[in-house]
């Protein structure tokens, strides 16, 4: 008889957890962040990261919506990230979402943990820069079990052969795989259409995706913040005692914001925030000065250590309780008594305060990273239309000049190809009155590489009622909006 | 053979007694009897999946009464009373939104599913949100529920976290609950209080008046983007290739 009595459970998190720290870091960052005017510059929505986007899977391939109305309808609505379900059109097979922006964005973050098999991707060793990789002695059959016997892998994936065999990609290479439906790929031609589409619902479709892409890198980063993910250590991931106290202590809205006062360099790649191979990446400065529960061993101990009592905490300038040892006594005659080293609920408590605030920081310079190279636009009928690059210097790349139909509707004007730019004059664009007349809006896309090489897509928009005079000594151009 | 009793009165009546059956007919009857047990054993699991029977779920963290030291429970149901901290009175149409959320079972952190409630503070402030319907309770491990309570011009309220100082609330319980809304103080950031309460389609249409105030607070106080480069006029870079007007 199937009756089985509702049993009170203890259950850990397994790394950062998705709905809650992981969201938490995400929304603290990206408040701290330029997302909010980049929004507003950019796509003209003028509440910001508060601007309600819909996401319209009539607009997607039928797989790719199907996917991520799945992954997004299982999001916790108490936590703020679930996506509204709007009415079904006749016809459509899914619903439409609404959320706002730093609500998609949060959802991203959420969704790179959701299936759980992506997990396997999450880990970076900080040493060699190397992913997830099986203890000595165990099989990739077992570890395949073994992820089976966690939940992390189907029966289906087993006999499959696509459970995890206990390896994984490296996290800044997981970033950049082509095999990642969130990752830096999706990004950039998610951003792309959401300024080149023709139509509304499909350019808001594609900002959503871009924004999904964006939290989901930032997870990802934000990940080697909890040392289990940057010391190879699964069992502690599975485990979850630390992960589990951080999500009890902070759930989602008490998560710290970035520390203001930590500095970082501005990355070369988004993946030199994870790992750059000089220390200067998050996996680095994590493991470097914390500890997971597994990879503890007397190794850990700063050379002429000694542990004097019977038990207490070791403590650093970052954390008061590094570590807890206790002093275990003999089980057998001839045994001599040894030490423990471990971790408990103050060490978490101390790892936790100060990590988080750091893997925000982190968080931060990374969305705006992934934003970074603003553009201004300006139009005159003498100069035509001006783009300044603001921020960043960029390598070749292509602008594509848009204009925006009262309809919503956009079309490309021109297409133009730019040399290497400072901050200046990117570029100036003939464009008489005439031509412009029957937009509301010019929307300019330019995408190339920076001057590292990296790809990179960025816009800007420009209204052109704006810029008709109202003063009353001017002479009203009519010609010029209509 | 069917059970019979001598009833004619012209002697004394027969005791009545278990008839003899074929092979055939024990068999039949007792497969019957087996289906009804089978039934029976089946309406029993249906009646003990409803209510106190049900899949896996988490502990909850909070007390079901004030003061009980009885532990609460996940699945409800839940009641209290909002009032307004600075005058101790009732606050009527307060949003009261409840929430569970499931995850995957027996495996990482993976949201499965969540289900959420909606009602109003009635004259008195009071509110009271129903156990989990039964046939949401076995949609993976209950992992949590969450309270959020809302009134505009005053601070939104969450069962698991406190506004003021982000510190884990502790006087959240299920039964019998007092939610104290604090006036929203002058000066405190929309946006960040809108992100604090989460942002779920009931709350976003009562908060609509503080989403805008929370824009409007970003459009001064958010990170600026660099500003203008001092413009040159060396010759621009860009080169026309071609042209789709």
């Amino acid at each position: 008889m199937a009756v089985a009595a509702a049993v009170a459970t203890t259950v850990p998190a397994h790394g950062y957890e998705g709905s809650t720290t992981l969201a938490g870091l995400t929304e603290q960052a990206a408040l701290q962040s330029r997302l909010h005017r980049r929004v507003v510059e950019r796509f003209a929505l003028s509440l910001g990261i508060f601007e309600p986007l819909r996401l319209d899977p009539a607009t997607l391939s039928t797989d790719r919506a199907r996917n991520l109305f799945v992954r997004l309808s299982a999001l916790d609505a108490g936590q703020g990230h679930a996506p509204e379900v709007l009415t079904r059109k006749g016809g459509q097979s899914l619903s439409p979402l609404r959320q706002h922006v730093l609500g998609w964005l949060a959802a991203g973050t959420v969704l790179e943990t959701h299936p759980a098999l992506r997990v396997r991707h999450h880990f970076v060793d900080a040493k060699s820069g190397a992913g997830l990789r099986r203890q000595p002695g165990v099989t990739a059959a077992a570890a395949s079990t073994d992820s089976v016997q966690q939940g992390i892998s189907s029966l289906r994936q087993l006999f499959s052969g696509a459970a995890m065999d206990g390896t994984g990609l490296a996290a800044p290479d997981w970033i950049e795989s082509a095999d990642n439906d969130l990752g830096l790929t999706v990004f950039g031609d998610a951003y792309e259409r959401a300024v080149t589409a023709e139509t509304v619902a499909a350019r808001e479709t594609a900002l959503v995706e871009a924004l999904l892409s964006a939290g989901a890198m930032l997870a990802v980063l934000e990940q080697v913040g909890d040392p289990a993910y940057v010391h190879n250590d699964l069992h502690a991931v599975l485990a979850g005692r630390y992960s589990s106290y951080v999500a009890e202590h902070y759930g989602r809205a008490g998560v710290p914001q970035p520390d203001l006062k930590l500095e970082l360099a501005p990355p070369q790649r988004f993946r030199d925030l994870v790992f750059d191979g000089k220390g200067g990446g998050l996996a680095e400065r994590t493991a470097q000065s914390y500890l997971s529960t597994d990879s503890i061993s007397r190794k850990v101990l700063p050379a002429g250590t000694k542990l004097v009592g019977q038990g207490g905490y070791l403590s650093t300038p970052w954390a008061k309780h590094w570590l807890a040892w206790t002093q275990q006594r003999a089980s057998e005659e001839g045994e001599s008594s040894h030490s423990a080293l471990f971790l408990d609920d103050r060490c978490f408590a101390d790892y936790a305060s100060a990590l988080l605030p750091a893997v925000g920081k982190f968080a931060q310079v990374g969305l705006d990273f992934l934003l970074r190279g603003d553009l201004r636009l300006s139009f005159s009928t003498e100069s035509g239309l001006v783009i300044k690059l603001l921020d960043e210097q960029l390598g070749s790349g292509n602008l594509t000049v848009l204009g925006e139909k009262a309809s919503g509707e956009r079309i490309v004007l021109k297409t133009l190809s730019t040399l290497p730019s400072r901050p200046g004059v990117l570029g100036t664009v003939p464009l008489s009155e005439e031509s412009v007349k029957d937009y509301v809006r010019l929307v300019v896309l330019w995408k190339g590489r920076d001057h590292n090489g990296q790809h990179l897509v960025t816009s800007s928009q420009l209204g052109l009622r704006k810029t008709e005079p109202v003063a009353p000594a001017a002479p009203a151009p009519e010609a010029a909006s209509e | 053979m069917p059970i019979r009793q001598n009833l004619d009165g012209a002697g004394p009546p027969v005791a009545m007694q278990w008839p003899r059956f074929t092979r055939w007919q024990r068999l039949v009857f007792g497969l019957s009897c087996w289906r009804g047990v089978g039934m029976l054993v089946a309406a029993l699991g249906l009646v003990g999946a409803l209510p106190g029977c049900m899949g896996p779920v988490a502990k909850a963290p909070y007390a079901r009464r004030l003061g009980s030291g009885e532990a609460g429970s996940l699945i409800g149901p839940f009641d209290g009373q909002v009032i307004d901290q600075s005058t101790v009175t009732p606050l009527s149409s307060a949003l009261v939104i409840g929430t569970w959320a499931f995850q995957e079972a027996g495996g990482i952190a993976v949201p499965e599913s969540a289900y959420s409630v909606t009602t109003v503070t009635g004259s008195d402030g009071s509110y009271s949100l129903p156990s989990l319907p039964a046939g949401r309770q076995f949609a993976g491990l209950l992992r949590r529920f969450t309270l959020v309570v809302y009134k505009a011009g005053f601070v939104g309220y969450r069962s698991d976290v406190r506004f003021d100082d982000r510190s884990p609330r502790h006087d959240f319980v299920q039964r019998g609950n007092v939610v104290r809304l604090d006036r929203f103080p002058q000066g405190e950031s929309h946006a960040r209080h809108l992100v604090f309460l989460g942002s779920g389609a009931a709350l976003r249409g009562a908060a609509q008046a503080e989403i805008i105030q929370a824009g409007l607070e970003l459009q001064e106080s958010a990170p600026q983007l660099v500003p203008d480069p001092t413009v040159t006029l060396a010759p621009p870079a860009a080169s026309e290739s071609s042209g789709t007007h």
